[in-house]
């Protein structure tokens, strides 16, 4: 994937169920030859920003529709709230929001997996929405250039 | 006369959870409880049990901003019990960890958390809009210190290269080399942030604290075995327990420490600079002269500049350790069990942090105390709030909320790590 410049972000928490989703899609693009960072906040977007990388983020989203519906998702809209609130939306929209004071406009696509809610202690994820890791995949690779 | 109530259900800009609650009559502060309503976290029970060489990786779990505190604290008390004594370039190399948590721990403070206080900002995302270059410089600041948590610790958050004895591995030389050329970089730029800060508006306060810090023969203290303060207490860490005495308040879950004889003390980047400053790097001590930093200073809200003198002490010292490095033989040295107990106090970036171990002769842990040094300022925090009152009390009471929880901040808390944090709440009686 070297023709690739863009660089893969799951976001999410292995031990909160569907929460992780965005971890899963990570790492199946990460077999798939991408640059991928793995990460439970949003923090590592400002350093990927400050070195002026495209980045195309997965996360899970609460109350995107049902479990494993797959959305893109506007970076702006995510920042004025008007989207769908992912169980990391703040932190993400925070990152974003200080990005883009400090580096300018993110050059980001994200993309959401629908979640019902994550879960307590738990590192599987529900049935619907592993049945959503190859079509977030296959449009994170698509967002990504591939 | 009436009374208000100044309430912070939720503290913001402080790590962990806590609230604030004041009761006013007049112009007089007549109650100030600082609730820390963190659960508890029972760290101590824990370790009963647990293997000694266990400790230093359990208690880092305690704090995410301040794991090589709880590292340092447990390795050095651990040892003591064990009758060791790491020295040499396995020291050394203690005290560059150490240096990277204060700068990364500091400059997030600093800049992210009390910075907008003075600047009448709410938030950092609001500071990074007014100085986005003041914010970007800092962040490349505290990279820097992550970067030497990362390189000796293993990773930036929570480093699993720390152990009875010494390291699991150390570095190469030749590993060191980028660090030097982005510590040396970002030295010049910890100096234009302090700079910066020293601009910033400072309210004027004082108040006849007890300050009370680790002493050392030579260095600015890390690592140390002398606690000294201002009224002067000078004891081996050893005799912590026989001064100074934590107990219970109803509204916290947080201890209160006091020394015995007086009361309330405090510690910190204000009391280590006011003990020590005698003991800074050439360029540290030059920054605290150009900010008008003196070791008399009384006035908490100036923390924010001994801070910003400390991360130049420590990108000074850790260029010094880096350039003077030469690997040691063993990654450790060995580890023979025995009954005991042993005593430590390392400079926490927040202040010393105690620990305490009792371990039998197969260095199983039969008792364990931490004090944190949040719960050693917490009395101290709520005697500032008391002695403001006049003030508290002729402002608004948003304007007042802000004020108090600035006042808070000064001593950059640490909630989760002394739960045994904030909401404010200010009454005004009738």
């Amino acid at each position: 994937m070297d023709a690739v410049d863009a660089v893969i972000v799951g976001i999410g928490q292995p031990a909160a169920g569907d929460d992780g989703v965005g971890l899963h899609v990570a790492r199946t693009l990460a077999a798939r030859g991408f640059e991928v960072r793995e990460c439970a906040d949003a923090s590592v977007l400002l350093g990927l920003c400050e070195a002026g990388r495209r980045i195309v983020l997965i996360d899970a989203v609460v109350g995107g529709g049902p479990p494993g519906t797959v959305l893109r998702l506007d970076a702006r809209a995510l920042a004025t709230g008007v989207t769908a609130v992912s169980s990391h939306g703040i932190g993400v929209a925070e990152a974003l929001e200080l990005a883009r004071a400090l580096y300018g406009e993110p050059q980001i696509a994200i993309v959401g997996v629908a979640i019902d809610r994550p879960a307590i202690h738990a590192f599987e994820i529900s049935p619907a929405v592993a049945a959503a890791i190859e079509p977030a995949a296959a449009l994170a690779a698509a967002l990504a250039g591939a | 006369m009436a009374t208000r109530t100044i309430q912070v259900d939720v503290l913001a800009r402080v790590e962990g959870e806590g609230a604030l609650t004041l009761v006013l009559d007049g112009d007089a502060v007549v109650e100030a409880k600082l609730k820390l309503f963190e659960p508890p976290r029972l760290f101590e029970a824990m370790l009963r049990g647990r293997a000694c060489t266990e400790a230093p990786d359990i208690t880092a779990r305690i704090c995410g901003i301040c794991p090589v505190a709880y590292q340092m604290s447990a390795c050095h008390a651990v040892e003591d019990a064990l009758g060791l004594r790491v020295d040499g370039a396995l020291r050394e190399l203690r005290r560059l960890l150490y240096c990277g948590e204060w700068i990364e721990s500091h400059t997030l403070h600093m800049i992210m958390l009390h910075a907008p206080d003075f600047l009448g900002l709410p938030d950092a995302m609001a500071l990074a809009k007014l100085h986005p270059e003041r914010v970007r410089g800092s962040l490349r600041v505290k990279k820097a210190g992550n970067a030497i948590v990362a390189l000796l610790g293993g990773r930036e958050i929570h480093p699993i290269n720390v152990k009875i004895g010494g390291f699991y591995r150390v570095p190469r030389r030749a590993e060191l080399d980028p660090l030097l050329a982005e510590l040396r970089s970002a030295l010049g730029e910890a100096e234009q942030m302090l700079d910066w800060l020293a601009t910033l508006p400072c309210p004027s306060f004082e108040r006849d604290y007890e300050l009370v810090a680790l002493r050392h023969p030579t260095e600015y203290p890390m690592l140390a075995d002398r606690l000294v303060s201002t009224k002067g207490l000078d004891i081996d860490v050893h005799e912590f327990g026989d001064h100074v005495e934590e107990h219970q308040v109803p509204y916290s879950t947080a201890l209160h420490a006091r020394i015995k004889t007086r009361g309330a003390y405090q510690c910190g980047p204000l009391a280590r600079f006011a003990l020590n400053a005698d003991r800074l790097t050439p360029r540290a001590a030059a920054a605290a002269a150009r900010v008008g930093l003196d070791p008399s200073c009384r006035n908490p809200y100036r923390m924010l500049l001994a801070r910003g003198v400390e991360v130049i002490y420590a990108f000074e010292t850790a260029i010094e350790i880096l350039e003077a490095y030469q690997p040691p033989g063993a990654p450790s040295v060995p580890v023979a069990m025995r009954a005991g107990t042993g005593h430590a106090i390392t400079e926490a970036p927040r202040g010393g942090l105690y620990h305490r171990y009792a371990i039998d002769e197969a260095g199983i842990v039969q008792d364990a105390q931490i004090t944190p040094p949040t719960s050693q300022n917490q009395r101290g925090i709520e005697e500032d709030l008391l002695a403001m009152g006049p003030r508290l009390a002729s402002l608004p009471l948003d304007q007042a909320t802000r004020a108090a929880e600035h006042a808070v901040r000064n001593y950059d808390p640490c909630i989760s790590c002394s739960t045994h944090f904030l909401t404010l709440k200010i009454e005004q009686r009738p």
